[in-house]
């Protein structure tokens, strides 16, 4: 992994009228890093990726992506060079073929544009050249926006819920796609979903939004190794459990129960002991079941 | 990197090439083939306006708003934003294919009336001078330029050098090469508004600059007529009288084109399961698509009834149409006309400077004003039906109280939203029945009356 910084963002804020968008987001995310981007629908994941594009102005705060401000027209295009994007909505020109649109990004990439990448592509999903975008299915509309995004080896990836809406094959494909892409060096990949089983397949480190905020950010095996739900048999009705240190809630009652902890220790193993349970059982929680916590706590 | 965004904007414009070459082609085939045979130079003259001002300024207008109105609407603007080319060079891309096929358009236009005019047959018809076709290839290219320039403010936002845009467009010309503005859609409207100012400001301008009469001079001789179409508040009535004529039906068609679009959109939409109903934007964008069309309709029902009204209606067969009337008249509708472009231009600028969003306020009151301002022109369009005509053209009464119920109709059904005039109100309701009953009274009352 390559150091330095792809992404870097201070109190970033967005507010359309009376509605915050962003608030006061303040992020970074290194060079090489595949970072999950992760909220509900409506929390804000967008309007960040489109603040971090410089498609839309920033009520305050600041951006720099890979060393340029993405609101600078002048410079805007020489971060564009260096960077591939997948929008939410795959809006590309429908009138043009697939053929037509690979040339046409290749004539605008000019030297940058690896034409051996997008012949592979092409053949490896399967596209009809002569087809007309419009034609194509949302999944292969996915998979040729991910192809343009990628076929000049761009240094950041930006996915906005790029497998929303699409079929377990082109989300599979996606998501090796992304893979790949990273596996060279230095390569950054940012990508938004709320499909959080694929975050959590691929993200290094991800970050909850919820209403506009960043509430956590995190590497996923740190989030793994700290947020568990400890599984206790008691021999009677236990009291008073929600008191010891580190544990989050308490979910069910009478002698089995389950305690969801976000600072998992053999010393809250310890104490639960101490505390009478005849048997305890940490189980890993799912990168879902930690948003719903982390949103409930927020 | 130019040739691909060149290639872009190429095909992205040739559907309105298209239309505009097979539409210039079909009215020079109507004035050559169906009325030229019977009277061409009668028929050339009721062409010119259409041929010298709605021709051009409509398919400019178009072309440059579909440079705005196509990233943005269908939703390609990210897309484009996000390739690796200087903001400079898209605008540049867009100027440089819009300009190249508007001149393209203009000087077939301007041609294709020059041929028509030194054909054999209308030897006796003097073409208008060639200085007019290049003062109207400039008028449409500088026009095209400014909306071209304020298109570039689509790109980046720079809200409060909006506010300066209708103070000073000039300003905010150079300020958009600079920096732009962030697009919404219902800037598309300004649009409309900058064309309607500039037609209403620079054309008149211009001609006064060149020492020109507002529309092109010819003077012909057909048969026992002869006539000098345009001297300075002179009797033009030969060829203003004739273009009203044509004016009125264009205005009608493009009265009804707008709600037939919004239908198709519509059905299309529902067919797709897509948004529906339309946006607020497009919303805004039809809504002046109905304005102006709808003030040169009624100006032109006046004008034609005013042409044809001379000593016959019964109110005013005691006061027979002097040249000194007919000099005022003419001012009158002449002054009437840009006066309707430059009102809806200003009553609609509030909604340009907002970009609605954030002045909801503003609107609402540019939008009762805009109300009040067609009304106001649909009844005075009315007023003149039921003094003037209801002897000898009833059915043009029917035509003008017809705007409003089309409007009423348009608006509230088609919309599908509380639109501009409130269907459920029942003043609207006695006021649409009266203005429809009265010119009825008018011919009932005039029943065999001798005209003079």
């Amino acid at each position: 992994m390559s150091t330095g910084t792809a992404i870097h963002t201070e109190h970033l804020t967005k507010r359309y009228r009376q509605r915050l968008a962003v608030d006061d987001l303040s992020l970074e995310v290194q060079r090489g890093e595949i970072f999950g981007f992760v909220g509900e629908n409506g929390a804000g994941k967008t309007t960040t990726i489109r603040l971090l594009l410089g498609l839309a102005k920033p009520t305050d705060g600041r951006v720099d992506v890979l060393g340029f401000d993405p609101r600078d027209s002048r410079r805007a295009h020489l971060l564009m060079a260096k960077l591939g994007y997948v929008s939410e909505t795959r809006a590309m020109y429908d009138w043009m073929r697939v053929s037509a649109i690979i040339d046409f990004c290749a004539g605008v990439h000019g030297e940058t544009w690896d034409h051996d990448q997008a012949r592979a592509l092409v053949e490896r999903f399967g596209f009809d050249l002569s087809l007309k975008v419009k034609e194509l299915s949302r999944g292969k509309r996915a998979l040729l926006m991910l192809l343009l995004a990628v076929a000049h080896w761009p240094e950041l990836l930006v996915l906005d819920e790029p497998s929303s809406g699409l079929d377990p094959v082109a989300r599979r494909e996606i998501l090796e796609q992304v893979i790949e892409t990273i596996q060279a060096e230095g390569r950054t990949v940012f990508f938004s979903s709320h499909l959080l089983d694929e975050v959590e397949r691929v993200a290094d480190r991800v970050g909850f939004l919820h209403e506009g905020k960043l509430v956590m950010v995190e590497s996923l095996d740190a989030l793994h190794a700290r947020w568990r739900r400890v599984r206790l048999v008691w021999p009677g009705e236990p009291k008073g459990i929600s008191l010891i240190k580190g544990v989050s809630r308490v979910v069910g009652d009478g002698r089995e129960q389950a305690v969801i902890t976000d600072s998992f220790s053999d010393d809250l193993c310890r104490a639960l002991g101490e505390f009478g349970a005849e048997q305890i059982t940490p189980e890993p929680l799912s990168l879902e079941d930690i948003f719903v916590e982390v949103v409930r706590r927020n | 990197m130019m040739r691909e965004l060149l290639w872009k904007e190429w095909r992205e414009s040739r559907p309105a090439v298209i239309a505009g070459a097979v539409w210039l082609a079909a009215t020079a085939l109507f004035f050559v083939k169906v009325q030229g045979d019977v009277d061409l130079p009668r028929s050339l003259m009721t062409g010119v306006m259409i041929l010298y001002v709605l021709g051009p300024f409509v398919t400019l207008v178009l072309l440059a708003g579909s440079r705005l109105w196509g990233e943005q609407h269908r939703g390609t603007r990210d897309f484009l934003l996000t390739q690796p080319v200087p903001l400079r060079r898209i605008i540049m891309a867009k100027w440089a294919m819009t300009l190249a096929i508007g001149f393209v358009i203009v000087s077939l236009f301007a041609l294709l009336l020059y041929a028509m005019l030194i054909r054999p047959e209308s030897s006796h018809v003097e073409a208008p001078g060639f200085g007019w076709l290049m003062t109207l290839g400039i008028f449409a290219l500088l026009l095209m330029a400014l909306l071209l320039l304020l298109d570039s403010l689509a790109w980046r936002g720079w809200p409060t050098l909006r506010v300066a845009l209708m103070v000073a467009v000039t300003v905010i010309m150079i300020v958009a090469l600079t920096h732009g503005a962030e697009p919404t859609l219902r800037d598309a409207v300004g649009w409309l508004v900058v064309a309607g100012v500039l037609l209403a400001v620079a054309w008149p301008l211009a001609m006064r600059f060149r020492g020109d009469p507002l529309l092109p001079e010819l003077s012909w001789h057909a048969g026992g007529e002869s006539a000098l179409s345009h001297q300075p508040l002179g009797p033009t009535r030969a060829v203003l009288g004739l273009a009203w004529r044509r004016l009125f039906p264009v205005g009608v068609a493009l009265l009804v084109l707008p709600p037939l679009a919004l239908v198709i959109d519509h059905a299309i939409r529902w067919m797709r399961e897509e948004e529906f109903p339309l946006t607020r934007g497009l919303f805004d964008i039809y809504l002046l698509l109905f304005l102006l069309p709808l003030a040169g309709a009624v100006l032109g029902c006046l004008g034609r009834i005013v042409e044809e009204g001379e000593g016959s209606a019964p109110l005013t067969r005691t006061l027979p149409l002097s040249i000194g009337r007919a000099q005022l008249i003419e001012l009158l509708t002449a002054v009437g006309l840009y006066a309707a472009l430059v009102a809806v231009a200003v009553i609609f600028s509030p909604l340009l400077l907002i970009g609605f969003e954030d002045l909801q306020g503003l609107k609402e009151v540019a939008m009762l004003l805009a109300r009040s301002a067609v009304l106001g022109l649909l009844l005075l369009g009315v007023g003149f039906v039921l003094v003037r005509v209801p002897l000898i053209t009833p059915w043009a009464g029917q035509v003008a109280v017809g705007f409003v119920a089309l409007w009423v109709l348009t608006s509230r059904i088609i919309l599908g939203e509380r639109g501009f005039i409130d269907l459920g109100d029942w003043r609207w309701i006695v006021l649409i029945a009266v203005a429809i009953a009265a010119p009825w009274l008018g011919v009932w009352l005039s029943w065999g009356r001798e005209v003079r």
